[in-house]
């Protein structure tokens, strides 16, 4: 056995996958699973000790029985914490976000989602449908993960997020698409401008995105997260083990920024 | 005995191990690069940090090939023993990349022969039938020296056909799963893994569709992060020797490079 080391074992970095998903979902590709006994698995096999989850009921169709799916999908695994999912775009009536809250941190929530995609039309944010959400997650300091999923960020959605991060400014929102790659230099920008926008790392397929990221704004700004099923959880795992960063930067990104956010929740 | 990635999960470096020969990589500049120009020494830095041996390299972002062949040249003098040249030629120039080929082949000793079919289609679209014809006498003389050709995405299967002891790298050829089915019946296509972009069980997928024989490690730095594909293939649920063939001995034999020697 070759004896270099790269850094400690797996368990000491206490990954927590930020972006994990239970349940089926239309069109899955031949490495897809479904299952939460299927998804320990996957956890166990790359490393991952917890994960935050949704079901893709929420994600996808109706995040109001998704999110209790969720819940229901995940009751007494303590490897998993719940998403919560907030779809005003999917035709969810959009004034009673405050019981919405409430339901989402009784049920133990600390992370919310929001997904955009060119289905049904949802390319964005939309200050008549998304602002009073973020105002409300604003003032528990929710982090709210915004996933992207075009493959990137749509032309003009820059702009959008920009007015959001700037009006919510204390709110942290974690970006998320399964590539980035031509954004880079947006991305980059506006990490510079605005201290609550974190990065999640499954789409951080560039060259040294990590440690460029890591280098110039501080390694507390990557949330680590595997998008499974869609990708390989052992891949974005041995991404950040082999990554060229200190040790307490890998531990940072793997679980401890998002544990910090999450215990950063006003109740 | 525990599993290269059990290894990994422990804290050692998989270093040692396997021959990695990246297939796939660029020097200098390449659009949408986060980390800026590229230099020959971060390359051989990266190299070292990953165990990767030996890297083949391709100025495919060049606007110019005979002069992205001249300073290829020039970095290859400087690591003759890290990295493989690979020969840009345009399919778009007629008559030009016949004498290109053939110098940077027999004159300068590169390894292969990059057809750089980006420079007016971004995407991992096949030559146009035209453009595909234009390249024939290319493909003729990097057939007689058993010299591998490789493709931005995917060449028109017509030409893998015509040339069967021609080997096709399709590049980025992992991304995508369908395209990819087109290629099946021709031994001589071979895919790439230089793509960020890797749906869960992809390696698992190429292997059982293909056979490890035809899959090899490519980076595609400095656009794309190394330690993707390399953890693709690492982790991934296949056998030892498939993951040896992919991560190295595969490009090996198209090299003709003997590493022991």
């Amino acid at each position: 056995m070759s004896q270099e080391k790269v850094g400690g074992p797996v368990e000491t970095y206490e990954f927590l996958d930020s972006w994990a998903q239970i349940g089926h979902f239309a069109n899955p590709h031949p490495g897809a699973f479904f299952s939460v006994e299927e998804m320990l698995e996957e956890m166990r096999h790359s490393g991952v000790a917890e994960a935050a989850v949704h079901h893709a009921f929420a994600l996808h169709f109706d995040p109001d029985e998704g999110n209790l799916r969720t819940l229901d999908a995940i009751k007494g695994r303590r490897e998993f914490l719940p998403v919560w999912v907030f779809a005003p775009h999917f035709g969810q009536p959009p004034d009673n976000v405050g019981k919405q809250i409430e339901q989402m941190l009784r049920s133990g929530s600390r992370i919310a989602r929001m997904r955009f995609s060119e289905e049904f039309s949802a390319r964005g944010l939309d200050p008549v449908l998304h602002y009073n959400i973020l105002s409300a997650l604003e003032v528990h300091s929710i982090p709210l993960s915004l996933d992207y999923d075009n493959p990137g960020i749509p032309p003009g959605e820059w702009e959008a997020l920009d007015a959001a991060l700037e009006r919510f400014h204390s709110l942290p929102v974690i970006l998320s698409a399964p590539r980035f790659q031509e954004e880079n230099a947006r991305m980059f920008g506006r990490l510079a401008r605005f201290p609550n926008l974190f990065i999640e790392t499954s789409g951080l397929e560039s060259f040294e995105g990590v440690e460029l990221i890591t280098q110039r704004f501080g390694s507390r700004r990557l949330i680590f997260g595997a998008r499974s099923p869609y990708f390989n959880a052992a891949v974005a795992v041995f991404r950040i083990l082999f990554a060229g960063v200190r040790d307490e930067d890998k531990k940072a990104i793997a679980g401890d920024n998002l544990r910090s956010l999450m215990q950063s929740v006003r109740i | 005995m525990p599993t290269i990635w059990e290894k990994a999960k422990a804290g050692f470096h998989y270093r040692g191990d396997f021959l990695v020969i990246d297939a796939h990589c660029h020097l200098e500049c390449a659009p949408g690069a986060a980390a800026g120009p590229f230099s020959l020494p971060r390359l051989i830095e990266t190299m070292d940090a990953l165990g990767i041996e030996r890297a083949c390299v391709n100025l495919a972002h060049f606007p110019n090939a005979p002069e992205a062949n001249d300073r290829l040249n020039s970095y290859v003098r400087r690591e003759p023993m890290r990295i493989f040249a690979i020969a840009l030629v345009n399919p778009f120039t007629p008559n030009a990349n016949l004498d290109e080929a053939r110098r940077c082949l027999d004159e300068l000793g590169m390894r292969g022969v990059k057809v750089a079919n980006h420079w007016n289609r971004s995407a991992l679209l096949p030559l146009k039938t035209e453009d595909a014809e234009r390249m024939e006498p290319v493909f003729a003389l990097a057939e007689r020296q058993r010299r591998p050709v490789i493709c931005h995405g995917f060449i028109t299967p017509d030409a893998v056909r015509r040339h069967p002891d021609l080997p096709f790298i399709i590049a980025h050829g992992t991304e995508d799963w369908e395209a990819a089915e087109a290629y099946r019946p021709f031994p001589n296509a071979f895919f790439d893994t230089a793509t960020g972009f890797f749906p869960r069980a992809t390696i698992e997928h190429f292997v059982n569709r293909f056979g490890a024989d035809r899959i090899v490690f490519g980076s595609n730095m400095p656009r794309n992060d190394p330690r993707v594909p390399l953890g693709a293939a690492l982790t991934s649920g296949i056998s030892r020797l498939d993951k040896e063939k992919i991560l190295g001995r595969n490009m090996a034999g198209l090299l003709g490079f003997n590493p022991s020697k």
